[in-house]
């Protein structure tokens, strides 16, 4: 996948975790298989997938939080720096990480995010000391005015700076978590299932915010979710993932309209929509356990097109034309 | 996993074997090889140092320690293990009435938080006083219970408690299964470590309140327990004398054993708390 | 009052919670909430946000938690005032899916214990051929058999499988009503069709009524015939589902509609920034309509006096706007 004005590159990740107590036992969960992917400038890209796909694991690599039990057995990531200089981030090493690239250029809003605030310090201490960590002196008062601005976009009074985090609902957390997530105006913004805990009409709001800052700051974001209604209203460009694989790549508009894989088209077809009451199908069977998958692609257990090849050898990627990418062996020219 | 993986574990097995070992040394010794009762006093030379006729020496109360060790060992632990195990039964009743009931939870709770939170020393020390005379020394592991269960209930109740909110005990609720069958099925396995744990740890208290209690003279103070025989150590001031193996040998013995009982307590926990499913 | 052209019959249920410190200041949980279930089987759907009471209205239900004020009436009967004999009954009668299904079974017990003991302790069931035979007959209603489930203990299924078990255990009573809380909520999306597909089956085929409680809008398009709408422990809305979608009453429904992300490119032109929202304990507390401080049609009167109960053919709606 080549693009000029990319902001982050991955080529070719693979890695998964170390599990087991003792030496014999040990186990690998590959969880990401050679992801190749690219986020461009001023876009919102999506990962779509159901749980245990992947698409956690592979938010974590990206954002280069790679600690044990996770591993990264090969590939890179390329990082374009707002200095205009490319590195491979993979590379660097946490210390780096941390103060140069984390917050500045990447920000990560995890999963659950609402539990990652210290429960012993005021919202307004975490704030500074986020700043302080990052160089960057900050008083008490000028924290006000700074995330005046953001709190009012997030819809959070600003008295919350005052309040330890026990004291404020979930969606509340939530959102000072992604307030501080954009705090130094980072160029990437991933965000890790960002809305699942909060209640629709706080979901709406959170999105509509996180699609408006990335349009005012020409900022890019990777949004990871299992929910397809939130790709549908928040991406440019989707990335299908099964099984730890990408197996369909592609502008939204081209995903959502003319799915190419059986199990896009499956997921796409078992989707409700409001004002459809007739009988949807699921996807029979269950997704694979990663730490024993199916051989050859990890879908033809459960996809009605399966021929032997797909038994037995995993698909290749395939070109369907700029920009469009699918992995299954229905598309390959033999 | 859980039991299989606890006694592959060396660490237990070892403390397992120690504490074994010393238990079956001194019951076998007591019953063969001792004659007289090993807490008379004057029966053999005074104060004298280990030596091959008396491997642990001497009291100045003309007692062979060789002798005395094993019986006080033996009489501590079973103070350790009545204590534990009436505390035991009283936090199993009172817990499980607590997870059957509706109302009145916070009427129980106020009292074991009450009984948790009184000193037992000064109390323990009056009673056993008192009564000193008339008492027995599985009575000494009662009056110990006294305050033993109030900890562990407490633990208990909020483990139950907890419980009883998890979804499974909803669903078992829904198949009409009566509720001591709920209480068989659904709180027994996950408390039953719990209360294993718990015993081990009551064991280890009872034996360090027996000490203490001793120490300051408020026990049957003719019958050897270790903290008996630390008392008359200190009565009759082995310290300044130089008679280093009446308190340093006991000392040694009392730490060997809790040593020992602690590891298989926490080997316990380790495996089947953890290596289990909860 | 012996009515039994009503199922169920929810009237006038408030539900205290305390609050602070030693929890003696009182919330409504649940405020004067009234509805009615017909005996015809139908799938009804409570929708609301977390603290909505929606979970608390299922526990009353199931005579899990004692209403403050109000009864609940099945068949007519008074379910809090039941000889063990009816306590018995009613069990069979009323069953309930729950929204974890790796919660749903003590993870050191084998799965199929639960439906055996369904069988043993509530139907009597003595022999247990019988009972493998309607156990097996039930799984295949749910797409599973005795084969698949026997000796597997919980971490062995995946979620999905997980609630087809729950719902087949639930089943296994031939409940005249079953109480589904969330119960597609942790599932992916691949998977949940089939199990709602499996509800509207058990109302078509076993002639099931279902409460279905979720957050989840779509989802209760998909399965619903009746929609009730909590807010904050009031019910602001009742009525026909496709009626309430096309033309929501009061204003929450109307929020909350709006606020749904389909899974369909057109949403992006169809959704418009709304108001923001806050959970607080201050709504909870409010002397008139909860919604009153996110309420963009908000009166005085809103603030002060709680809404009567609306009817406007067959729906009902508790706001000021549509009072005459």
């Amino acid at each position: 996948m080549t693009s000029q004005d990319f902001v982050l590159r991955a080529v070719n990740l693979d890695g998964g975790y170390v599990i087991g107590s003792s030496e014999k036992e040990l186990r690998f969960v590959h969880a990401v298989r050679n992801v190749s992917l690219n986020l461009n400038y001023n876009e919102i890209l999506g990962i779509a997938g159901e749980s245990g796909c992947g698409k956690s694991t592979l938010a974590k690599i990206l954002y280069g939080a790679v600690d044990p039990p996770l591993v990264l057995r090969r590939g890179s990531i390329y990082l374009h720096t707002s200095e205009g200089r490319i590195v491979d981030i993979t590379k660097l090493d946490k210390e780096d990480l941390a103060k140069r690239i984390w917050w500045r250029e990447i920000s990560y809003i995890p999963q659950n995010s609402m539990n990652v605030l210290n429960p012993m310090k005021r919202i307004r201490d975490t704030i500074i000391e986020t700043f302080k960590f990052h160089g960057i002196e900050i008083s008490k008062d000028e924290v006000t005015k700074y995330v005046r601005d953001l709190f009012d976009f997030v819809g959070l009074p600003t008295d919350v700076l005052n309040a330890y985090p026990h004291q404020l609902s979930g969606g509340m957390r939530q959102r000072v978590v992604i307030t501080l997530a954009m705090m130094l105006n980072p160029r990437i913004i991933i965000a890790d299932e960002p809305t699942t805990a909060v209640d629709v009409v706080t979901q709406l709001n959170i999105l509509t915010f996180l699609r408006e800052y990335q349009n005012s700051k020409k900022s890019s974001i990777v949004i990871i979710s299992h929910d397809m209604g939130v790709h549908a209203y928040m991406d440019t460009a989707i990335a299908i993932m099964y099984a730890g694989s990408i197996v369909e790549y592609g502008k939204s508009e081209e995903v959502f309209q003319e799915p190419l894989h059986p199990y896009t088209k499956m997921l796409m077809s078992s989707l409700i929509v409001r004002g459809d009451k007739g009988l949807k199908r699921g996807i029979p069977g269950s997704p694979p356990d990663l730490r024993n998958p199916p051989s050859g692609c990890k879908f033809h257990p459960r996809c009605p097109f399966a021929m032997d090849i797909c038994r037995k050898e995993e698909p290749p990627i395939i070109e369907i034309s700029k920009n469009r990418f699918v992995t299954c062996w229905l598309y390959a020219k033999r | 996993m859980g039991y299989r993986e606890l006694i592959r574990d060396k660490v237990f097995i070892v403390a397992l074997a120690v504490f074994l070992f010393i238990v079956l040394f001194s019951i076998i010794h007591l019953r063969y090889f001792v004659k007289t009762n090993p807490g008379r006093w004057y029966q053999v030379p005074q104060g004298l140092p280990p030596s091959l006729q008396y491997p642990f020496g001497t009291t100045l109360t003309g007692q062979n320690l060789f002798d005395v060790i094993p019986a006080a060992l033996l009489n501590s632990l079973t103070i350790g293990f009545v204590t534990a195990s009436v505390s035991i039964l009283i936090t199993i009743v009172l817990a499980s009435t607590t997870a059957l009931i509706r109302r009145g939870i916070s009427i129980i709770l106020t009292f074991i938080d009450i009984m948790s939170s009184l000193p037992p020393l000064p109390a323990l020390i009056t009673l056993v006083f008192a009564w000193r005379d008339i008492i027995t020394l599985p009575m000494i592991g009662l009056i110990l219970s006294i305050f033993g269960w109030a900890w562990p209930s407490r633990a208990l109740v909020s483990l139950l408690i907890s419980l009883k909110e998890r979804t499974f005990i909803y669903t078992s609720y829904l198949t009409g299964a009566p509720k001591y069958t709920i209480v068989l099925k659904d709180f027994i396995p996950y408390t039953l470590r719990y209360l294993l744990v718990n015993f081990v740890n009551l064991v280890l208290w009872a034996i360090g309140m027996e000490t203490t209690v001793a120490m300051f003279g408020a026990m049957k103070m003719e019958v050897p327990t270790i903290g008996t025989t630390l008392y008359w150590a200190l009565r009759y001031q082995s310290f300044l004398l130089g008679l280093w193996w009446w308190y340093t040998i006991p000392t040694i013995f009392l730490v060997i054993v809790v040593v020992t009982l602690y590891i298989i307590g926490i080997k316990i926990d380790e495996h089947i708390f953890y290596g289990g499913v909860a | 009052m012996n009515n039994t052209d009503t199922l169920l019959h929810i009237n006038n249920v408030t539900k205290l919670f305390g609050y602070g410190l030693l929890g003696l200041r009182k919330f409504r949980a649940l405020n004067n909430v009234s509805l009615t279930m017909p005996i015809e089987p139908e799938i009804l759907v409570i929708v609301g946000e977390t603290g909505s009471g929606k979970s608390t209205l299922l526990k009353i239900i199931l005579r899990m938690l004692v209403p403050d004020y109000g009864t609940v009436l099945y068949k007519g009967k008074n379910i809090f005032k039941m000889k063990s004999s009816e306590v018995r009954w009613y069990r069979q009668e009323v069953q309930a899916v729950f929204q974890d299904p790796f919660e749903t079974f003590n993870p050191l017990r084998p799965v199929v214990d639960y439906l055996n003991d369904t069988l043993k302790y509530l139907l009597k069931v003595r022999n247990a051929s019988e009972r493998k035979t309607l156990i097996d007959q039930t799984l295949r209603f749910v797409g599973l058999s005795l084969e698949k489930v026997d000796g597997k203990r919980s971490n062995e299924f995946s979620g999905g499988e997980l609630q087809r078990i729950s719902i087949a255990r639930a089943l296994l009573s031939r409940p005249k009503l079953l109480l589904a809380d969330e119960p597609v909520s942790m599932l992916d999306a691949s998977l949940r069709v089939d199990i709602l597909n499996i509800l509207k089956d058990v109302k078509e085929n076993l002639k099931t009524s279902i409460i279905y409680v979720t957050h989840d809008i779509l989802t209760a398009y998909y399965v619903g015939d009746r929609i009730a709408v909590l807010y904050r422990g009031d019910l602001v809305e009742l009525g026909p589902i496709t009626k309430v979608y096309n033309e929501p009453l009061h204003p929450y429904t109307q929020l909350l509609l709006s606020s749904v992300l389909e899974p369909s490119l057109d949403i992006r032109k169809k959704v418009k920034p709304l108001k923001r929202s806050t959970i607080e304990l201050k709504e909870f507390l409010l002397q008139g309509c909860k919604f009153a401080m996110r309420c963009p049609y908000a009166t005085k009167k809103c603030y002060e006096t709680p809404p009567p109960e609306i009817k406007i053919n067959g729906r009902a709606v508790r706001c000021w706007l549509y009072a005459t």
